[in-house]
């Protein structure tokens, strides 16, 4: 009786799932955007404008990298009838920040926190970083980070996020120095 | 396989009529009363315990101890027999909703409670739900169904479609609503209740009245809401609503408008916040208004507006976000972020002077500002 | 103002954190083995030859299947199965020469961080059976692979219990109604399959000195009945095959 809608949507995934493919630990291209070099394998899944790369599971840790986001484009996508806030070029960092924010609280998560925004470069383009915390709809704790710029009107964005528990500082530091190879092309 | 279908249709035949035994009378739940183990009411109470502990660690609960302690005095209030079978939980939730388990579980989102102009209003919606619990609809629900979608598959296999699984996951869905008379039913039992224990029933209309001028405002009216869905024409509740409450005298009747306001105050930045991140611009400027009219603090609800406007980013929304930025700043009780808003509007139109201004008053008022940095860093930018 | 439970219980929407439901995952394995169990591939710590297993509240519930396919979950069937599971499950572990205790939902130094450790113990459940039983969302970091964490903050469950392992179990079984036992006789006659009642579940054992988890199962049946303490006793042995204890 719980959940049983899940197991539809799950089926729906089997029907035209895409596999996850290895990304071997040296130099990848984003988008024919920007470039950066891990230090460790992930498994990595792919759409429209966003690879997401996780070693454990993405429930359990995920980084998602963004290129070329455009006015209009949204994060993710829920549901037909859950609107998610639309990215404008306009945008400030800070309104970036609660783009961000917004679209994960939107996505059901709770207590959802966007802190410590600061600038910060992505590669050598000007751009900024803050700091996140939310509960997942289940209520696990989780902590991200998130690094993005604006070129040209396009937004290009890395959001790392991962259970508080041990999944988020796992990768933690292996996130932080390959956000240091950012290399815009 | 004619002998096959005709055995087949015989077996329909003697389920349907199993399945139509089963609904039974139902008689409402007295104060206290447990179901018995084997029931298959004891099943559902089983399972909402489960979802009631999943609830309570979903991170999603409002604890804190005033506000929940002043949504179960109204529902005592209410009802002083059962108030102690039923236990409230509070869910951040921006949409206006509630909903009653069998168990004893009444869910309030905080979009009810935020959209609720005082006591009385709330007590409408508590007076109903408890009626839901009274009334055991859960259960009745749950044998309709049970014997609607059994019936379902007889017909649907002895007519030789195919049993699919579908057809099961459709039904689940219409599981978790109660049916329109069960609606009308817990409209009328909730205003005895509200009239015996003092509440102006009047109250009850009005609820129903704002929301639908909320949906009218709606950026997406024809959108099927989960609310406007399940339940009987929001106007013609409204009207039989408010013809019920004129049947008797209602003088000496408790609003209660001043202490709804006081005590909700401290919520309502969070709950707008949860409310506009729907992104329903319509819909939330009239809610606004509601609030405003209502007598809510204006300051907040002004800076509300401008974030409304800059978010919309249409024809002369940004103008108009200045504006409301403005007047909030005039008004006293408008938050330190108003003016980081302000700046934002006033960079975006070019207006250096007076976006550094209000960036720099930003930072004087809020002196742990989580984004610091990014604001000097604007200022210097600016230069 | 609906009954609408399941908005909250299941949100409407899938947070980039959330974990897949299990009851979802769980079935959907329906056509594989009847058990399949990973074993850690880190290396094993020595084994300690009278371990101390904290069991960890066993989560089970048996149900109808209606004519039409819901379940019903039935109280009294649950009480039943579940002390059956737990009676099987003193006597496996004891025949193991483990030493059992079991977890108090109303102790435990810091509920709120306990209360986590099983949120993120779900979660990674979730993440396993979705990962490592349906080979389409085979991730490549896991080939030849498996060892998940719940990390170090488990070892916090020790102190309480002194335990060595925790073990968590999760079972549903459910059995037709006379009206779906019709339907699956008229749909045999017609040459059609229609699902019966069926047993689901899964078990994880974790190292409380490392918070790895060491060892996983996963059990599905057509047959069996929680309900009746023997065959109770068989699932359970099933779920705890090839337990490395």
């Amino acid at each position: 009786m719980k959940r049983p809608i899940a197991i539809l949507a799950m089926l729906a995934v089997l029907g035209g799932c895409a596999a996850y493919s290895l990304v071997d630990a040296k130099q990848q291209t984003i988008g024919g955007t920007y470039t950066v070099e891990p230090g460790i394998q992930w498994s990595k899944i792919t759409d429209d404008k966003v690879e997401v790369w996780t070693v454990d599971g993405a429930s359990l840790e995920a980084i998602r990298f963004y290129s070329g986001m455009e006015a209009g484009d949204r994060l993710f996508t829920v549901s037909k009838d859950v609107k998610l806030p639309t990215y404008d070029p306009a945008m400030k960092a800070s309104e970036v920040m609660e783009f961000v924010v917004d679209s994960i609280a939107r996505g059901g998560a709770g207590n959802v926190e966007g802190t410590a925004l600061r600038p910060a470069q992505f590669g050598t383009v000007p751009g900024f970083r803050f700091d996140l915390s939310y509960t997942s709809s289940d209520g696990l704790w989780f902590d991200g980070l998130a690094i993005g710029a604006t070129i040209d009107g396009k937004l290009h964005l890395i959001v790392y996020a991962g259970a508080r528990q041990h999944y988020f500082p796992k990768y933690r530091d292996e996130v932080e120095r390959m956000i240091g190879t950012i290399e815009t092309t | 396989m004619t002998s096959a279908r005709a055995t087949s249709l015989l077996a329909a035949a003697a389920l349907f009529v199993a399945s139509c035994a089963q609904t039974g009378n139902i008689q409402k739940i007295e104060p206290g009363e447990r179901p018995t183990i084997e029931s298959d009411e004891a099943g559902l109470w089983m399972q909402m315990d489960r979802v009631e502990e999943d609830l309570q660690t979903s991170g999603k609960v409002v604890t804190d101890p005033d506000l929940n302690a002043y949504v179960r005095e109204i529902l005592c209030q209410l009802d002083t027999s059962y108030c102690a079978d039923v236990r409230t939980y509070i869910v951040r939730n921006a949409d206006f909703n509630a909903s009653m388990a069998p168990n004893g579980v009444m869910i309030v989102w905080t979009g009810i409670i935020l959209r609720a102009q005082n006591e009385a209003q709330l007590a409408s919606v508590l007076g109903h739900e408890l009626a839901h619990y009274i009334d055991r609809h859960s259960l009745k629900r749950w044998r309709e169904i049970r014997s609607t979608t059994d019936a379902a598959v007889f017909f649907t296999f002895a007519t030789g479609g195919i049993v699919g699984i579908l057809a099961g996951f459709a039904a689940y869905d219409s599981i978790m609503s109660f049916s329109r008379d069960m609606e009308r039913e817990a409209d009328t039992r909730g205003l005895t209740m509200m009239r015996e224990s003092g509440f102006d029933p009047r109250e009850s209309a009005k609820i129903w009245q704002q929301l639908i001028e909320e949906r009218d405002a709606s950026d997406e009216p024809e959108k099927k809401s989960a609310f406007f869905s399940t339940h009987p024409a929001a106007k013609e509740r409204s009207e039989t609503l408010a013809k019920l409450a004129e049947e008797t005298d209602n003088t000496g009747t408790t609003i209660g408008r001043e202490r709804h306001a006081a005590v909700t105050a401290p919520f309502r930045r969070d709950w707008l916040l949860d409310e506009l991140r729907q992104r329903d611009y319509g819909r939330f400027e009239v809610l606004l208004n509601q609030l405003i009219e209502a007598g809510m603090e204006d300051g907040e609800l002004l800076f509300y507006r401008g974030e409304m406007h800059r978010l919309r980013g249409e024809d002369d929304d940004a103008e108009k976000a200045i504006a409301a930025y403005t007047a909030a700043t005039g008004s006293g009780n408008a938050p330190a972020e108003t003016y980081r808003s302000l700046g934002l509007m006033q960079w975006s139109a070019g207006r250096t002077t007076e976006a550094r201004a209000a960036f720099e008053t930003y930072l004087a008022a809020q002196q742990d500002a989580e984004d610091r940095a990014m604001i000097e860093h604007y200022l210097q930018q600016m230069q | 103002m609906t009954k609408r439970m399941r908005r909250i219980a299941r949100p409407e929407n899938r947070t980039w954190g959330r974990a897949l439901a299990v009851t979802a995952i769980v079935l959907l394995l329906g056509a594989c083995a009847q058990t399949q169990s990973f074993l850690t591939s880190e290396n094993l710590a020595q084994k300690p030859a009278n371990p101390r297993v904290l069991i960890m509240p066993t989560d089970v519930e048996l149900s109808e299947l209606t004519t039409a396919g819901l379940l019903e979950p039935n109280a009294a069937w649950t009480a039943t199965g579940r002390s059956n599971v737990d009676a099987a499950l003193d006597s496996l572990l004891a025949g193991r020469n483990a030493t059992v205790v079991r977890y108090d939902k109303n102790g435990g130094a810091g509920s709120a961080a306990e209360t986590q450790l099983l949120k993120l113990h779900s979660a990674v459940g979730s993440t396993i059976l979705l990962h490592k039983y349906l080979p389409g969302f085979a991730l490549p970091t896991k080939k030849d692979k498996f060892n998940w964490s719940l990390g170090q903050e488990a070892t916090a469950l020790r102190g309480p219990y002194g335990a060595d392992y925790a073990l968590f179990i999760y079972l549903r079984d459910s059995f037709a109604s006379d009206g779906r036992k019709a339907l699956i006789f008229v749909g045999a006659l017609l040459g059609a399959g229609i699902q019966g009642g069926r047993q689901v579940g899964f078990a994880s054992l974790v190292d409380l000195r490392s918070g790895e988890i060491i060892w996983f199962n996963r059990l599905v049946s057509q047959a069996g009945d929680l309900r009746e303490p023997e065959l109770a006793r068989g699932a359970t042995e099933n779920l705890l095959d090839e337990l490395p204890l």
